[in-house]
């Protein structure tokens, strides 16, 4: 018996969230039948051990409470920090208030499952609550701001972020600064209404022993778009779960992201895509690159529907490995009960071409800047369609340093 | 007798006769011999085992090995983790040891029960006719017994041994007890712990170092007596330097309960030695409405020494419920392994299959082709895995899995594992879902081929892929199969 997840579900205390009964209840129950952490014989955490998560032992949560005001004048900045958080001015058609303001019926209808997000309903300090209204286009990027900063600490926040009819947004999702022995569960979810367009760039780069666990949940209605790029760069611990429901007829979903890992690191991403109506499509594109002692995990999974026809799933994962300690795990799955359908995946782990290595060499290139260089042409394909400069030129600079 | 003409007369064969096996597609092979067997009451306890082994005159290292697999099953669950769905079956209710009564041994051909050959007849593998045609020692397998082993003299000039597993027991006693069970732990899950412990009978194969062995090494197996499971269990071991091909064939009668097949297959090829094994299974598939049909749980696994090969090539089309991943553990530097898979499932036929392919040595290869069809209401599940351990250096794998739906009512899907702790791996997977091309109908039947025809024809090219790899002879069965297996799909 590892772990014991009830003693950890009781040492980050009660949420300040009035969750819907059913929700908070499915948690309760769902913590007590689990009583300990999943191990690698549970199929959702086969590559990933939670033995360091479950030995952690934190201070008590903050609460937060109305936030501070935060300026900044080409983004529209919300920041969480473990004590606190501030929340710059709205503009016309968007209203940002406390999730902790929210009555027990604002929260739109979701199932949970799993402990991460037992322990989120159960314990959420707190959160953001979005709104986009209907028919406005916000003209400036939203940045949600997660900054680490201390020892010990827990961050257990959920956001809710409702995209009403006919709008169109651009948000930056951020995980920065350093925690030693920390822990953070952020559940963001997504309601994303008809004709609705949401693009989501995220920036993962904590740094410290820093147990990061990210859940985003996206219910997407018809023709809606959305679109999410997750930079995971250096991170001790990072475990990513996207679950997209794609309820609407054609709605479109593209799914990128970059995973580089070095030293011990483990970066493990799960995506999970409900194809529940027809003619939709997604795209999933997953670039891994791990060098030192690092382990990579990739499970993309795409699930189309009985009545689902017409889908269109395309599902990439392609892996470096750069040192003979690192390891990556894939796992691409498909799971179809429509015919007319096309989906496929293709999944490929090698290490960078050799010939095209020697080609730079003999024009004088040292090896590491000849690996750099083609590390960067493999993460181009996906790091190119991301919108945001700021988390463009962050990553680059990872890069280059 | 078409088997023998085939070569000439293929091109004829898809033209007519599979439009006639097309109108009496009702499973063919689904009569129950009426000979009187000898069948342990139901149930499954030590006393059980000690009766088979005793029955068989087993030595004592044998029912030690029985009897530690049977502690061992007692403490197991059985496994939940493949997508499907059944009733369990009540291990308890299975009758593990049917032998046809007739004990005395077969002097010659002649001996043998009339009915039994009628069997063979009906199932168009008489051993005459195959002795005579087509150079393929058959060791036919009825219920648990073999009751006819042929071209045994002319193997055994070689040295080759090819035997059923109890003669070879008798008679190779050393021979299997150093491999029994290596490739194959009796650990390793559910239904090879009880395979380990009530096996009944199979086949045993050793191919003598450089040795190649001059045929084809084929078996049936048929489930004969009703409500008997069926556990057999192969090995075959090929040492350095040699080559065999062996064929595995399987059809069963009709029966409405439930029926349990829990199989183990160890195949080792050491240094050099190479193993070609295919498999064409067609046990009784339930009908229409889900009823009946076999439960095919099987263990099947090789192990590679240094540039040794083995291939698997099955084709699938029967079975209600279908548990089986052929493997290959590639443990000598510069091996191979190969896995070559057809898996049609109609009706209510559910089927979980795939390979793993587990790379411990260097410059190991593999190579996995899957192709996968769903009819009716079925689901056909790839699952696989590619492992590559720290030491495998410049290991490379190839992976494509590919399905197929017919109708909306039907599943797909993939469930594929690949790990690599190893930098110099070359790890290369695809896999695609889609139906038949209507653009591809539609050119086959401007061309004036009828729309069943068009998808015979279209489904055949899909797996050729899969069925050139078949020995010639069961390509053209395995053909046949797959267009009965499919008819009435498309409307």
């Amino acid at each position: 018996m590892m772990g014991n997840l009830i003693a950890f579900r009781e040492q980050l205390g009660d949420t300040r969230l009035a969750m819907p009964e059913p929700l908070s209840r499915e948690a309760k129950d769902g913590i007590e039948r689990l009583a300990s952490f999943p191990t690698t014989r549970d199929e959702a955490w086969k590559y990933t051990r939670l033995a360091r998560v479950a030995a952690l032992q934190l201070s008590p949560l903050a609460h937060y409470q109305q936030p501070e005001p935060s300026e900044c004048s080409e983004t529209i900045d919300v920041i969480f920090e473990p004590h606190g958080w501030f929340c710059a001015a709205p503009v016309e058609g968007l209203i940002i208030e406390s999730a902790g303001n929210l009555a027990p019926e604002d929260w739109q209808a979701c199932t949970t499952s799993g402990h991460v997000q037992y322990l989120n309903t159960l314990a959420a300090q707190g959160g953001a609550c979005l709104t986009i209204k209907a028919g406005y286009e916000i003209p400036k990027p939203i940045r949600i701001i997660h900054r680490a900063k201390g020892e010990n600490f827990a961050m257990v926040l959920h956001h809710q972020i409702n995209v009403e009819p006919h709008s169109k947004v651009q948000f930056e999702l951020l995980y920065e600064g350093q925690g030693q022995e920390a822990y953070a569960n952020i559940l963001v979810d997504f309601f994303i209404a008809e004709s609705a367009h949401v693009h989501v760039d995220k920036w993962q780069n904590t740094q410290g022993t820093h147990y990061g666990f990210y859940n985003e949940r996206i219910y997407q209605e018809r023709h809606s778009t959305f679109c999410l790029h997750t930079l995971t760069v250096n991170t001790h611990f990072t475990r990513n779960d996207v679950e997209v429901f794609s309820q609407g007829e054609a709605a479109h979903t593209k799914l990128y992201g970059v995973f580089l890992g070095g030293e011990n690191h483990l970066i493990d991403n799960h995506t999970f895509v409900h194809h529940m109506a027809p003619n939709g499509s997604s795209d999933e594109n997953y670039r891994g690159v791990m060098k030192g002692k690092a382990a990579g995990v990739f499970n993309g999974k795409v699930k189309v529907y009985q009545h689902a026809q017409k889908i269109n799933a395309f599902q990439s994962n392609r892996n470096l490995l750069l040192s003979s300690a690192a390891s990556i795990n894939a796992k691409p799955e498909l799971e179809i009960y429509a015919d007319d359908v096309k989906c496929s995946h293709g999944s490929t782990t090698g290490q960078l071409d050799a010939l095209a290595l020697f080609y730079l060499q003999a024009r004088g290139i040292s090896k590491e800047k000849a690996t750099e260089m083609l590390v960067g042409a493999f993460c181009a394909e996906v790091v190119e369609s991301v919108q945001s400069k700021h988390i463009q030129r962050a990553f680059a600079a990872y890069f280059s340093s | 007798m078409w088997r023998v003409f085939f070569g000439v007369v293929m091109a004829g064969y898809t033209e007519n006769e599979l439009a006639e096996d097309l109108n009496k597609q009702e499973y063919r092979y689904g009569f129950v011999s009426d000979i009187a067997s000898e069948v342990v009451p139901a149930g499954l306890d030590e006393n059980v085992i000690r009766w088979i082994s005793e029955k068989k005159q087993e030595p004592e290292w044998l029912l030690d090995f029985r009897l530690k697999a049977f502690a061992i099953w007692q403490s197991m669950k059985e496994p939940e983790w493949a997508h499907v769905a059944y009733q369990k079956p009540d291990f308890q209710a299975i009758s593990y040891y049917a032998a046809p009564k007739q004990r005395k041994k077969y002097e010659s051909w002649d001996d043998v029960d009339p009915e039994m050959k009628e069997t063979m007849t009906k199932l168009g593998i008489s051993l005459e006719e195959q002795q005579r045609l087509t150079g393929v020692a058959v060791d036919f397998v009825m219920d648990s017994v073999s009751v006819g082993t042929s071209f045994k003299a002319k193997l055994a000039e070689l040295g080759i041994v090819f035997c059923s597993f109890s003669e070879a027991v008798q008679e190779h006693p050393d021979l299997v007890k150093k491999y029994l069970g290596t490739v194959v732990p009796m650990t390793d899950n559910y239904y090879s712990a009880l395979n380990s412990a009530v096996f009944s009978d199979g086949s045993f194969c050793y191919i003598p170092k450089g040795v190649r062995c001059p045929m084809e090494l084929s078996t049936y197996f048929r489930i004969n007596a009703g409500g008997t499971g069926q556990f057999e269990r192969t090995l075959v071991v090929a040492d350095e330097d040699s080559y065999v091909s062996y064929l595995e064939g399987c059809t069963a009668p009709q029966r409405d309960e439930h029926q349990l097949h829990a199989a183990v297959v160890e195949l080792v090829s050491l240094a050099r030695a190479e193993i070609k094994y295919s498999t064409v299974q067609n046990w009784y598939p339930g009908d229409k409405e889900g009823k009946g049909g076999v439960f095919n749980f099987v263990t099947k696994r090789g192990l590679c020494e240094t540039q040794s090969k083995i291939s698997w090539t099955q084709v699938e089309t029967g079975s209600a419920v279908t548990w089986k991943y052929p493997s290959c553990i590639l443990k000598g530097d510069h091996s191979v392994g190969e896995f070559y898979s057809v898996a049609v499932t109609n009706n209510f036929q559910q089927a979980d299959t795939g390979t793993k392919m587990i790379h411990l040595g260097k410059n190991t290869k593999s190579t996995i082709i899957s192709k996968g069809i769903s009819a009716g209401n079925s689901q056909n599940s790839y699952r696989g895995l590619v492992q590559i351990h720290a030491q495998a250096e410049n290991a490379r794998n190839f992976s494509q899995c590919d399905s197929l739906l017919m109708g909306s009512e039907c599943g797909a899907h993939t469930f594929p594992y690949i790990e690599c702790k190893n930098a110099g791996a070359q790890i290369e997977h695809e896999a695609t879902t889609s139906k038949i091309g209507e653009d591809q109908l539609f050119y086959c039947q401007q061309r004036g081929i009828s729309e069943e025809k068009a998808i015979s024809l279209i489904v055949n090219g899909y797996c050729k892929e899969v069925l050139n790899q078949l020995p010639m002879e069961f390509a053209v069965e395995a053909q046949k199969l797959l267009s009965i297996s499919l008819e009435g799909s498309v409307g």
